[in-house]
């Protein structure tokens, strides 16, 4: 171990300032993205979509019909929960998706006093919403005549309609239109001030245009003063009496929560931290020089190769045995056998079929081969 | 910047405000006081930038052994610096400890020493000096690095030096110096003194006795200033391990042992170390730099893995030894590798110098051959004995074409190729 005194050495690590420097670039690119984003957000925003719902403006949106009754001077009011509704004779309120409500909410709106249009309800709807109906197989919408007497159907004509189909069971004054095989596809049932209708595709921005759908439209939703549009938010439904789990958890316990978030956090912070990088280093390639010799003897056997086995080791044993006895390497066939069978006392024809024989004929006689070889080497030996 | 385990821990007991005070604005004073204690704790711990270190210590060390490398740290800040400090180095340099704990306080010095135990030849160096300064409340810190290059050599072991004595003997009988001086071969005339009872009377010159009163007998003493070149094959073959070492580092042994004794003899030894390029060469060291310049010289070797080139070899062992040489290949007797490489090429050698070629044998290929009882052992005994007459094919082959051949299990190869060469410097052969 030899030493050197000591030399100065001065070298650092980052400073703040070069941290700033380094990551200059990288924040600049984020800062591009984000803004870009940005740029094209506001660039192709179209508002609101939905079905049916008054306020969007695209193909299957219902903001135009919604226009067209404000133009006529009728309020349309997007109503987000049955509680919203407001009852009142001259208020018209459309419910588009009844599904959505739950049988007790539905049967509450047919306490309103005013009219109420409903898309598209079926078996339990209709049950809630005591209508002497029933729901048949739905048909598709199409273009459909009007042959009935309700006077805003006839004055609209052709609509397209189609979907749910109703047939009243009770009720005498019940008017059917836009039948598809004696089945309607509009139900008004004057007593309950209640309107079914098979779809709502002709209240949508593409199709309020076409045929009669506009006027049938405004026939049904412009009689009264304001139409309150009934879209309920999704998963605002609040059954009266439940609390969620949120509820139920003590803000202690939530606060708590949280700041075991931050001390595992922390935690993080303080075992990711590496002392320094990783130190790599290239290895040399070392392998085990008696792989090939492994390599072959599995290839023997994979292979079962007892001929080149056993002439192996009966080479190896030819060698050994003439080494023993002081014969040259270059030694034939009859005079080794001569000289192993003299000093071992062995007949000279065992010698020459141990020596010089035919391959063993399975992996038992190979076994055995190489004991016998073994035992005739330790005779020449002489031990 | 870095925390601490502590950082979590206060983290951790700020759960109980929280809990007795169950409000958003406690969380929010929580948070803010732990974020304004760690960015205090980060501004009041001592810049790692103002430390100023070092290094001393070894520069070389024997493989297997220990060497020592200090660093000095020097605090030139006003803080005291307080903290960790990880001197890393390449795995394979074994350094021990890993971390150590700093605390330097403002103006003065600390030495910290890191201890090597290299598990590799070949120059060991360090990475980078990562510090981590902790501030006054223990929680968060600063971590910045410092670059301090150096070099460890670690030079070959040379566990075969504890066969040195015993053949140095042997050398000293070959000189006469332990023995009657006789006339043989491989002798060169010394000097004449007077004949003392026991001389052999063979070795009384008549021509100077004649001049002088008494009986006057010349005395011999072995050739010196023969040349020896050690050729070291890097090769492919040299890669195998073989026990518990690559056959390189055996080759380097024997290399290391003939190398002492030669030089000891009063011959010059050159060492040349090749497969495709020349890896090493020491030529026309002095006797008292000798070994210290091959050992140096060895240090880098690593085994490459490509097929040697005969031709080049021999066109560098000639054009290197211009006088009758002994030159000793330390390579393997690999069938394929040899028949390829340089036995086409074996007889511009051998017409101009004395060759060995010596080659490590394999234990495990002489164990597999015992392979008894169980059939895919006794299939491993035919592979091994398939191997071996390769092998004594192999030896045969070079044996005709003028080759010593030096053929020894890991355990007795440097030995075997010491006496090899005292056997030839005996013979006269060198």
């Amino acid at each position: 171990m030899t030493t050197v005194p000591e030399v100065p050495a001065t070298a650092t690590g980052p400073t703040a300032g070069s941290v700033v420097r380094g990551s200059r670039g990288p924040v600049l690119v984020v800062l591009a993205l984000v803004l870009t984003g940005l740029v094209v957000a506001v660039v192709s925003a179209t508002g609101p979509r939905g079905f049916l719902d008054p306020n969007a403006s695209d193909p299957s949106g219902s903001h135009a019909i919604a226009q067209l009754l404000r133009d006529r001077g009728v309020a349309v009011r997007r109503v987000e929960s049955v509680e919203a509704v407001v009852s009142h004779p001259a208020t018209t309120v459309l419910v588009p998706f009844p599904e959505a409500l739950s049988a007790d909410e539905l049967s509450r709106l047919t306490t309103n006093a005013g009219e109420l249009v409903v898309i598209g309800a079926t078996g339990a709807g209709l049950d809630a919403l005591a209508a002497a109906v029933t729901a048949g197989s739905p048909v598709p919408v199409e273009g459909r005549r009007s042959v009935c007497g309700l006077p805003s159907a006839t004055r609209a004509g052709d609509v397209t309609l189609g979907g749910t189909t109703y047939n009243p069971t009770g009720a005498a004054d019940a008017i059917g239109c836009y039948a598809s095989g004696g089945r309607a596809t509009l139900l008004r049932l004057p007593g309950q001030r209640l309107t079914l209708l098979g779809s709502g595709d002709l209240l949508t921005n593409g199709l309020l245009a076409e045929r009669g759908n506009a006027a049938l439209a405004l026939g049904l939703l412009g009689s009264g003063r304001d139409v309150q549009w009934l879209l309920p938010r999704p998963g605002a439904r609040n059954v009266q009496g439940e609390r969620s789990l949120g509820d139920l958890v003590p803000t202690a316990l939530k606060l708590a929560v949280l700041q075991l978030f931050v001390a595992v956090g922390a935690l993080a912070l303080w075992r990711a931290r590496r002392l320094g990088r990783v130190v790599v280093e290239p290895l040399p390639v070392v392998v085990r020089a008696a792989e090939a010799v492994e390599g072959r003897s599995r290839l023997y056997r994979a292979a079962r190769a007892r001929d080149r086995a056993g002439e192996a080791l009966r080479a190896g044993a030819r060698d050994t045995a003439g080494r023993r006895l002081g014969l040259p390497a270059e030694t034939g066939q009859t005079a080794l056998v001569d000289a192993v069978s003299t000093r071992t006392g062995r007949l000279p024809g065992t010698v020459n079929a141990l020596l010089y024989g035919a391959a063993p004929g399975d992996d038992a006689a190979l076994v055995r081969l190489a004991d016998d070889l073994d035992t005739l080497i330790r005779e020449v030996a002489g031990t | 910047m870095a925390l601490t385990g502590r950082a979590s821990l206060l983290a951790l007991a700020g759960v109980l405000p929280v809990v007795l005070l169950p409000y958003g604005v406690t969380l929010l004073a929580v948070l803010v006081l732990l974020v304004a204690a760690i960015a205090a704790d980060v501004l009041l711990a001592a810049p790692v930038s103002s430390l100023q270190l070092a290094r001393s210590g070894a520069v070389t060390c024997r493989l297997g052994e220990e060497a020592e490398v200090r660093l000095s740290v020097v605090n030139t800040g006003t803080r005291a610096a307080r903290g960790l400090l990880r001197d890393a180095w390449v795995p394979s340099a074994g350094t021990r400890p890993r971390v150590h704990r700093l605390d330097v306080p403002p103006g003065e010095r600390r030495v910290l020493t890191t201890v090597l135990r290299p598990t590799r030849r070949g120059d060991r160096r360090p990475d980078r000096v990562t510090v981590r300064t902790i501030g006054p409340l223990g929680i968060a810190g600063r971590q910045g690095r410092h670059e301090l290059p150096w070099r460890v050599r670690v030079q070959p072991p040379f566990t075969s030096r504890t066969f040195l004595p015993e053949r140095l003997a042997r050398l000293r009988q070959l000189d006469g110096l332990a023995a009657a001086r006789v006339r043989g071969q491989g002798t060169e005339f010394d000097a004449l003194r007077d004949y003392v009872d026991g001389d052999d009377v063979r070795s009384i010159d008549w021509r100077a006795t004649a001049r002088r009163s008494g009986l006057v007998v010349r005395t011999w003493r072995p050739e010196r200033d023969r040349r020896v070149l050690l050729v070291i094959d890097t090769s492919r073959t040299s890669a195998g391990r073989v026990g518990d070492m690559p056959r390189l580092d055996a080759a380097l042994d024997a290399a290391l042992l003939l190398t002492a004794l030669a030089s000891r003899a009063g011959d010059r030894v050159d060492l040349l170390a090749m497969d495709r390029e020349l890896r090493a060469a020491v030529e026309g060291a002095r006797r008292g730099e000798l070994l210290p310049r091959i050992v140096d010289a060895m240090c880098q070797l690593e085994p490459a893995l490509v097929e040697s080139d005969g031709r080049r070899m021999v066109s560098e062992i000639l054009r290197r030894a211009r006088r009758r040489s002994l030159v000793v290949l330390f390579t393997s007797l690999d069938a394929a590798a040899l028949e390829s490489g340089l036995l086409p090429v074996l007889g511009s050698l051998t017409s101009r110098h004395t060759v060995v070629l010596a080659a490590v044998g394999d234990p495990r290929v002489e164990e597999m051959t015992r392979g008894r009882g169980e059939i895919s052992a006794v299939y491993g005994a035919a592979a091994a004995e398939r191997a071996r007459e390769e092998r004594r094919r192999m030896t045969a082959l070079l044996r005709r074409r003028g080759v010593e051949v030096v053929d020894a299990p890991p355990d007795t190869f440097a030995p075997a190729v010491a006496d090899r060469y005292l056997s030839l410097k005996q013979a006269g052969r060198l």
